[in-house]
């Protein structure tokens, strides 16, 4: 596997047209999933998987085989919209307000407010609507399978703060998902069982 | 044990991470509170549902653009062990960009943005059906082509590979209709449907493109 990626890396150095369509064909379909969940929005997504592909072109020369080009492209893809909603963030001067975002109302509810099968438009909807700290912590903790450990550190946040964001925004797709449990609220209670 | 204490295990739970004592801790909590059992299966849903995202299939104009851009980088002429260099690419990503973008400028030409008055909406509305419509007779015109890919002119991984997409577009544009049905100015679904539709008249191209070059459809022949 390694030795395929080192192979078609060379190809792709070399100029071979071929090659580097095979990578994009491989590896845009998650990388523009990827991109369109992290900023909430497809137009930024297109621009940002163009400008990743066009610089990975740039840089396999850096590519030594350390890891797979399936993972080297992710990592890529993924500082690459960091940047990019940092850059955002800076402009709307509000680049800490997306993390400090009050926790969701917790809906009041003593049964599963999530349909069982939850649509997938449904749920790339709501994803949309979390804010961006939370947002950011979701996609690459549920969706793309990174441990919070892993999240921190792309992000540039603790453990703790990814493990809260997160949360934050299961709960807020919770409301998202079910729109009668919008008009409902209540605060944590303790129950104790030892 | 506390709700807090009870949700933060969650993940842990489902995933067989804790001891034994820390999961019948947690379930005893569970047994007899019924919010956080609620919340618990919620979000048990959520990660579910999470993981099945997978990836989205970027509009052809994409690859376009980064085949344009990257030829543009690569030197003039040089070619790779496959015999093709960036020339043909170009000219080919070229060609590809301006249908595309034809077809996304005569979308936002039919799409305006958001309307406001009662009658904003019903034109856009309208619109929206023209562009559907304008989309939907590309792949009527491309689908009778295409299906020229069942001939055994085609490798079997790519015959399995056209499928599958087009099994997929299917499955989000029947959704993405069926969706639209119960909310027809719904604009995210509206723009997923148009989204879906251009992928598959992109993928059909392709098909037909390949087709062509095997000298299947008989159009160079």
């Amino acid at each position: 596997m390694r030795a395929d990626d080192l192979e078609l890396a060379r190809r792709c150095r070399e100029g071979d047209a071929a090659a580097f369509e095979a990578l994009y064909r491989a590896h845009a379909g998650r990388i523009f999933g990827l991109l369109t969940r992290m900023t909430g929005s497809a137009q930024d997504a297109e621009d940002l998987l163009q400008d990743v592909f066009v610089h990975a072109h740039r840089k396999l020369d850096s590519f030594r085989g350390e890891s797979s080009l399936g993972t080297w492209l992710y990592r890529l893809a993924v500082n690459h919209c960091l940047d990019h909603l940092r850059s955002r963030a800076a402009r709307m001067a509000r680049s800490t307000e997306s993390l400090d975002v009050e926790d969701a109302v917790e809906p009041a509810a003593s049964e599963p407010r999530v349909p069982t099968a939850v649509s997938r438009i449904d749920l790339e909807r709501a994803i949309t609507q979390l804010p961006e700290g939370c947002r950011l912590a979701f996609v690459l903790h549920d969706v793309e399978g990174l441990d919070h450990k892993e999240v921190a550190a792309a992000l540039g946040i603790t453990e703790g703060t990814s493990k809260s964001q997160v949360h934050k925004a299961r709960m807020r797709l919770r409301v998202l998902l079910d729109p009668e449990a919008a008009s409902r609220k209540r605060p944590f209670h303790l129950v104790k069982t030892s | 044990m506390t709700c807090h204490d009870c949700l933060e295990r969650i993940d842990e739970l489902d995933e067989g991470r804790l001891s034994p004592d820390e999961a019948t801790a947690v379930r005893q909590h569970l047994d007899i509170c019924p919010a956080c059992r609620a919340q618990a299966a919620d979000i048990t849903r959520i990660r579910a549902a999470a993981r099945g995202l997978g990836a989205i299939d970027p509009p052809a104009r994409v690859w376009a653009h980064v085949a344009l851009a990257v030829g543009a980088d690569a030197p003039s002429g040089r070619a790779g062990n496959s015999g093709l260099d960036w020339r043909h690419w170009i000219a080919a990503a070229a060609s590809v960009a301006l249908v595309v973008s034809s077809l996304g400028w005569v979308g936002a030409k039919l799409i305006p943005a958001p309307a406001e008055s009662g009658t904003a909406r019903v034109a856009a509305s309208e619109e929206f059906q023209m562009a559907e419509a304008a989309y939907q007779s590309a792949i009527e015109s491309l689908e009778p082509i295409a299906a020229d890919a069942d001939a055994p002119v085609l490798a079997e991984p790519a015959l399995v590979a056209v499928h599958a997409s087009l099994d997929a577009l299917d499955q989000t544009i029947g959704e993405a209709r069926q969706r639209l049905t119960q909310a027809p100015d719904d604009q995210m679904t509206q723009d997923l449907l148009l989204s879906a539709l251009e992928s598959k008249i992109a993928l059909l191209q392709d098909t037909v493109d390949l087709l062509d070059q095997s000298g299947a459809t008989g159009v160079n022949q």
